[in-house]
């Protein structure tokens, strides 16, 4: 088993040097990093710009600039920054906001992968019921549903709730700027600014899931060897949870590990909404509409690395939760 | 609609039939049926024919696809037909929904319910363009890959997770952010999206044409002398097109969900051109002031989505109904 | 081999003293979008303690369909009436829970495929000792000890290390021994064996079967074995019940049903049975056509389509089960009494298309394929 990761690890790794390559390039032909500088009025001097393509070595050739910046993380420096003169170092700054979104990102995985569960195993025993149909239709409902226009209207909603029934929901940013000291107090806070968007990016993301989970539970109920271990006189319970729900989960788990980048994609715009400082701020805000070439590039190479490494996970937890699988 | 066992004498020379059970009419005598086909209990049908009726039998299916037509025609008849236009706006500025304006107005005047339908008319161009074009490319990609096998099989496929090692939603946002307010920009959010949903369809339909390449009819015309182009075309790709007219509509449900989300946080269809997921994102101010302009545009992104859906789930249960595991 | 003779007088219908399992009158049906599917109509039998009763039928006969009946392992789809007396309890209508209590432990199963009948994610051990643990208050240690034990007896070779191996480390015969363990392993009344060899290879059958009677004589277990093999009857059951179309058509001992049958149908199975106790140049006689479809069955006899000695009635009326010659011998024939004496060659004819080849090439058209079910 160790040697297959240590394997899997090695394959994975010209993979993401092959794709930050792609990204790249990419990123170089998708617009000019200067462009706002260029056609500020009045127009900076030549000087000012020559200095500045020197900073972002847009003056050297491509493959050149790439060896700088492949090189450059290595030792951990992603690359000048556009913005703020180029005081921001866009490897600590990604660091702090990864932290951000992966604690979202985490909790919603999470919560989606259990209502995933438990709707998927209800459903399948009681197929074709009112039941099943119900939560048929409302997982469609999920899959349909835009996930900046739901996360408004929960923001809505709880802001709406906020105001008439007392609750105190936050609807805005990842922490508040100020909060009484102590541990309990900066945990609370961050919990408090966790509930809505975790809800919605959960939601968003539960309901493909708990159709496949249904999906492998019916397959599984209808097995063989669910007929023999009914046949054996064990309890209807141990049959669900030890024979079917134990075999369905190996396919899920996997599915939902690769589903990462999909949850990704769903958090940027669950950030956006409820105006978190995280990933997908920095790629929205400071990459793209600053149009700063190496933020974007360190945000495709973060996330790029955390999706596979999520694949790894995927193809590591297949082996360790069915036996037939035996990576030599 | 059943046949007596008198009838199996007429039920063997019934082209329907012959043309499905291979072995249905035995060599040896008419009579000496081999009992294992399933011959003479029922009616005979094509499978084009069974797939049509299971579908009118998937209900919430019928009625999407009712809806879904509903809705197109809407956009694109009804639109020009409404006494409103798009871009001409009136004197009735912020009018709640009534009968002169059913979807409103906003604050400049402009009648919510025609940019609607102009805005659906755009999103679902752009659908419906990324789901064709993606939908041909991964199927002919994913054909060659599955039936090439080996060497070749390993490196398309490799290419393939290349391209879903990035969230689609970001790395879109990094391709279009300088097309947007361009002539013609949705064509390129379309190519983008396009070119960035194609491996999704090349990986369903090469683990279909891998299972396919081991059949004997393949066999068979290699054998006959059929080149390998032909092979692919004539006989591969005809037999993964139940899975790809899946794929196709659920694809038209997640490319309308992407295209919106791009174009709501700004990276996507811009002004003075519109899209549901613009609408929506204009409206992000006004929902509690002028909540209509809110409620409607996401209204029908869901209806297009959940529809969509519905009709690839009832497509899924009538064209495979071994590997479908329920309905809705 | 041979076990308790037939007892006493039996009614099929009336449980007597040494009855185990009684099946009265049990229908399965199934709504399709076909129409209605009547898989069983209306089985009868006793099982005595101890003994071995064989089911042959064909393909959709609904000889599988009416021991899942009484194992309660149809599902909810099917429509069962009818009763299944285990000893004195009840099993019809009772519920998963409820039911949970009598399988394994004096009910038990194995099935057709080994292949696919044990868990992929459990050890072998594991799933034995699951199954003695449902039933019985066992430690750990004791469990797996009992399991090991089980293997040994049903000839697994290494049993302490292969009680650590997954199914898919098992041979299929091996995986078929493992199964009939766990069916022995609380000491049933009952094994319904459904097709047990039909999924291996010729080799390990014989084996197979030999593991069988271990487990009948370790547990005195009566079995049902259900089979479309008439040499696997032969060779194992006391009593034999033929089905056709849904319906038991003729009961009685193994003698009588190889040598006195007294239904076409049992009849032209025998005939397209070859034997090595007659004449090389003896042809097969197939039954010719198929079965009725089980959707709105035509009325009178189902067999009669493809009778040759159908008459009027047969078209009009369906033959209940009759006494013959032997109150315990029943068929469901207006005629049973004109095949006395009837050889299969004297009512099906062998097959005419084959008049030029040799007669032992012609006699290999198969008649009772394998039975995919």
């Amino acid at each position: 088993m160790l040697a297959f990761a240590i394997r899997r690890v090695l394959i994975s790794i010209p993979i993401l040097i092959v794709s930050t390559f792609i990204v790249f390039l990419l990123v170089s032909l998708s617009g000019d990093p200067l462009s706002n500088l260029k056609t500020k009025q009045p127009r900076p001097p030549e000087q000012t710009i020559r200095l500045a393509e020197h900073r972002l070595r847009l003056d050297q050739p491509l493959m050149e600039r790439y060896w700088h910046w492949m090189t450059g993380v290595a030792r951990g420096y992603f690359g000048p920054s556009v913005s703020g003169g180029g005081t921001l170092d866009i490897g600590t700054e990604i660091g702090h906001r990864a932290l951000v979104t992966l604690r979202l990102v985490f909790f919603a995985m999470v919560i989606a992968a259990l209502i995933a569960i438990v709707v998927g195993v209800i459903s399948a025993t009681k197929q074709y019921s009112k039941v099943d149909y119900s939560f048929t239709f409302t997982g469609f409902l999920f899959l349909a549903m835009p996930t900046f226009w739901f996360a408004i209207l929960l923001k809505e909603g709880a802001i709406w709730s906020n105001r008439h029934l007392g609750t105190k929901f936050k609807t805005i940013g990842e922490n508040s700027p100020t909060i009484s000291p102590g541990l309990g107090a900066h945990l609370f806070d961050d919990f408090n600014h966790l509930i809505l968007p975790t809800i919605t990016l959960a939601l968003i993301s539960y309901a493909s899931w708990s159709r496949f989970n249904r999906a492998s539970m019916i397959e599984a109920l209808s097995s063989d060897y669910i007929r023999l271990a009914r046949a054996k006189g064990i309890s209807p319970t141990r049959v669900l949870i030890r024979h079917a729900l134990r075999t369905a989960l190996i396919p899920f788990v996997t599915v939902t590990a690769l589903d990462i980048g999909a949850i990704l994609g769903g958090a940027i715009i669950t950030e956006y909404i409820y105006q978190w400082r995280g990933m997908g701020d920095f790629l929205l805000q400071d990459g793209l509409t600053l149009n700063d070439p190496y933020v974007v590039l360190a945000w495709l190479l973060v996330s790029g690395a955390a999706i596979i490494a999520f694949n790894l996970i995927a193809d590591i937890l297949y082996g360790v939760l069915d036996p037939r699988i035996r990576y030599e | 609609m059943s046949r007596s066992s008198r009838d199996i004498g007429t039920h063997l020379v019934d082209p329907e039939t012959s043309r499905q059970g291979d072995g249905a009419a035995s060599p040896i005598s008419p009579d000496t049926i081999d009992p294992r086909e399933p011959v003479g209990s029922v009616e005979a049908r094509s499978p084009w024919r069974m797939a049509a009726r299971r579908f009118r039998k998937h209900k919430m299916a019928m009625v999407s696809l009712v809806v879904l037509v509903m809705v197109v025609l809407l956009a694109f008849v009804g639109g020009a037909l409404w006494h409103y236009k798009y871009n001409v706006y009136s004197n009735d500025l912020s009018f709640k929904p009534s009968l002169k304006h059913p979807f409103g107005t906003d604050s400049t005047g402009y009648d919510t319910f025609s940019v609607v339908l102009r805005g659906t008319q755009r999103s679902l161009e752009i659908a419906t363009f990324v789901s064709v074009s993606s939908t041909i490319v991964g199927t002919i990609y994913g054909a060659i890959s599955g039936y090439a096998g080996g060497v070749v099989d390993s490196i398309m496929m490799r290419i393939v997770d290349l391209f879903l090692t990035f969230p689609i939603i970001a790395v879109a946002a990094v391709l279009t952010h300088n097309i947007g307010p361009k002539a013609n920009g949705w064509f390129w959010i379309s190519v983008v999206l396009a070119s960035l949903t194609w491996p999704y369809v090349g990986r369903v339909v090469r683990g279909n044409a891998l299972a396919i390449r081991e059949k004997e009819y393949i066999e068979a015309a290699h054998a006959l002398g059929a080149s390998r182009t032909r092979v692919v075309f004539r006989h591969v790709v005809p037999n993964v097109i139940s899975v790809v007219i899946v794929i196709f509509t659920i694809l038209v449900a997640t490319s309308i969900l992407a295209e919106t989300a791009l174009s709501f946080v700004g990276f996507g269809v811009a002004a003075p051109d519109t899209s549901l997921g613009l609408l929506v994102s204009n409206a992000q101010t006004a929902v509690e002031t002028r909540p209509w302009l809110f409620y409607f545009p996401g209204l029908f992104i869901i209806l297009i989505a959940l529809t969509a859906n519905f009709i690839g789930d009832g497509l899924r249960d009538a064209l495979d109904p071994t590997a479908s595991k329920g309905r809705a | 081999m041979s076990h308790y003779a037939t007892g006493g007088a039996t009614d099929v219908r009336t449980p007597s003293a040494g009855t185990v399992l009684a099946v009265d009158d049990v229908s399965v049906s199934f709504n399709t979008e076909d129409g209605t599917v009547r898989a069983v109509r209306g089985v009868s039998y006793d099982l005595h303690r101890g003994e071995v009763l064989g089911i042959v039928g064909e393909s959709g006969s609904g000889k599988s369909v009416t021991s899942l009946a009484v194992m309660g392992l149809l599902p909810r789809t099917a429509h069962i009436t009818g009763s299944v007396r285990l000893g004195n309890d009840e099993l019809l209508g009772l519920s998963e829970r409820q039911l949970a209590h009598y399988r394994g432990q004096q009910l038990a199963m194995i099935f057709q495929d080994p292949m696919t009948s044990l868990n992929p994610v459990y050890t072998v051990g594991w799933q034995i000792a699951e199954a003695l643990t449902a039933h019985q208050h066992l430690s750990r240690e004791a469990a797996r000890d009992r399991s090991v034990a089980l293997l040994k007896i049903v000839g697994i070779p290494n049993a302490e290390e292969r009680a650590n191996s997954y199914p898919h480390e098992f041979s299929g015969g091996m995986r078929q021994r493992a199964v009939i363990a766990i069916a022995m392993a609380n000491g049933p009344e009952v094994i319904i064996a459904d097709e047990p060899t039909t999924a291996l290879d010729v080799t390990v059958q014989a084996q197979v079967l030999e593991t069988l009677k271990t487990a009948r004589t370790e547990t005195g277990a009566a079995m049902i074995l259900i089979t479309h093999d008439l040499g696997i009857v032969a060779g194992q059951a006391d009593r034999v019940l033929v089905m056709y179309a849904g319906r038991a058509v003729e009961v009685g001992t193994v003698e009588e049903i190889f040598y006195t049958p007294r239904m076409p149908y049992t009849l032209g199975l025998l005939g397209s049975l070859p034997r090595l106790d007659r004449a090389a140049q003896t042809r097969l006689t197939p039954i010719t056509g198929v079965p009725p479809s089980l959707i709105n069955m035509p009325p009178g006899c189902p067999f009669a389509p493809r009778c040759p000695m159908a008459e009027d009635i047969c078209r009009v009326e369906e033959p209940i089960l009759a006494p013959t010659n032997s109150p315990d011998h029943v068929a469901a024939c207006h005629f049973s009494d004109r095949l006395e004496g009837m050889e299969p060659g004297d009512l099906f004819k062998s097959t005419t298309q084959d008049a030029e080849l040799p007669a032992d090439i012609g006699a290999a058209v198969p008649l009772l394929p394998g039975d995919p079910s």
